[in-house]
């Protein structure tokens, strides 16, 4: 049976990303969905996502930041990990107060290894990160 | 007593697992202040508790603090300490926008005689715990931030840095073997006349003078 090391979904505006990261993680064995845009992981998080996020900073519209702040807002943290995947090297001063739900920060164009790695060891940090959360 | 007070954020989860992995029982209390979610404070204690013999807790009001232990600060809560022996958990306002910060704990230290104090600052966005690491170079404590090269985000690091009292700038393996050395040593004065004669450790030595 393949390894399932849990959900991952990838925030990024950038179709190339959002493919290169997918088939990066799905081949390492994580369970992988893409949006184009923080309104987009906004509804899947109602949905009842549960897992890993990896999250861009800057994005048309809802900015990582704002998409973090509308999470928080809608009291949807609960059972996902934030890792922000980001072009910008210098993190924004948006960043500060949210610091507590960015458990990192990887830099693009990022180490495929690192990416996994991370992914795998921050997985961990989640309740139920197979399951949707309205399923449990 | 030995003390050492960690300050970590983003980045730092990871990093803490290369510096506290299989570190040896020693007779010092390490008490990490993590940014966290709340829900992680129970996954970050069992991370930390899976890579060494240290005890490792999750610090409580009213606790004592001992040696060989380890403590993680609660999320949502700043974590004070009493004498420097007993914690107390305080829900007042977020500083520098967390809970914990670490400039709380730091700054609730006291200079006091036969206690030995290790401030170290990791990656992280902001300013916490630059404040701290100033107070605790004051009183006599050892100071030591992450370099910045080596840091996911450097702003805590450099800020620690730019108040000009921090002692070292290392490498998360440095850090490591410093912990140790200060775990292991007999004692150890900043400004003492003698100079850490370590030559297998590279780094950045801002002290004008100390054992480790």
């Amino acid at each position: 049976m393949a390894d399932n090391y849990g959900n991952v979904m990838v925030v990024d505006d950038d179709a190339h990303i959002r493919i290169a990261v997918q088939t990066l993680l799905t081949d390492a064995g994580f369970t992988v969905i893409s949006v184009d845009s923080g309104e987009k992981c906004i509804e899947l998080l109602g949905k009842g996502f549960s897992g890993l996020i990896l999250l861009d900073v800057m994005m048309p519209q809802m900015d990582g930041w704002d998409t973090i702040r509308a999470i928080l807002d809608k009291g949807l943290e609960n059972g996902i990990a934030i890792i922000m995947l980001t072009a910008n090297n210098a993190p924004d001063t948006k960043m500060i107060g949210l610091q507590e739900y960015v458990i990192d920060y990887i830099t693009k164009p990022f180490d495929a290894e690192d990416l996994i790695e991370k992914s795998k060891f921050f997985m961990s940090y989640i309740e139920n990160p197979f399951q949707n959360r309205n399923d449990a | 007593m030995k003390i050492i007070i960690i300050g970590s954020s983003t980045g730092g989860p990871y990093i803490l697992e290369s510096i506290l992995s299989k570190f040896p029982v020693l007779p010092i209390a390490i008490i990490l202040v993590q940014h966290l979610p709340p829900a992680f404070t129970k996954p970050f204690t069992a991370h930390i508790a899976a890579l060494t013999q240290m005890n490792v807790v999750t610090a409580n009001s009213e606790e004592k603090i001992t040696e060989n232990s380890i403590y993680i600060a609660q999320s949502g809560y700043h974590l004070l300490i009493t004498n420097n022996r007993v914690f107390t958990l305080s829900e007042d306002v977020k500083v520098h926008g967390v809970r914990p910060a670490v400039d709380r704990t730091m700054l609730t230290i006291k200079k006091r005689a036969g206690d030995e104090i290790m401030g170290i600052i990791l990656s992280g966005m902001g300013r916490d715990g630059a404040e701290g690491m100033d107070y605790l170079h004051q009183i006599g404590g050892v100071t030591i931030a992450q370099d910045p090269a080596t840091s996911p985000i450097k702003s805590m690091p450099q800020a620690a840095i730019e108040t000009g009292h921090v002692d070292f700038v290392l490498t998360p393996e440095q850090i490591r073997e410093k912990m140790i050395s200060f775990g292991g040593s007999k004692f150890l004065m900043r400004n003492h006349k003698q100079f850490n004669t370590d030559k297998t450790i590279s780094c950045t030595d801002n002290s004008k003078g100390m054992i480790l």
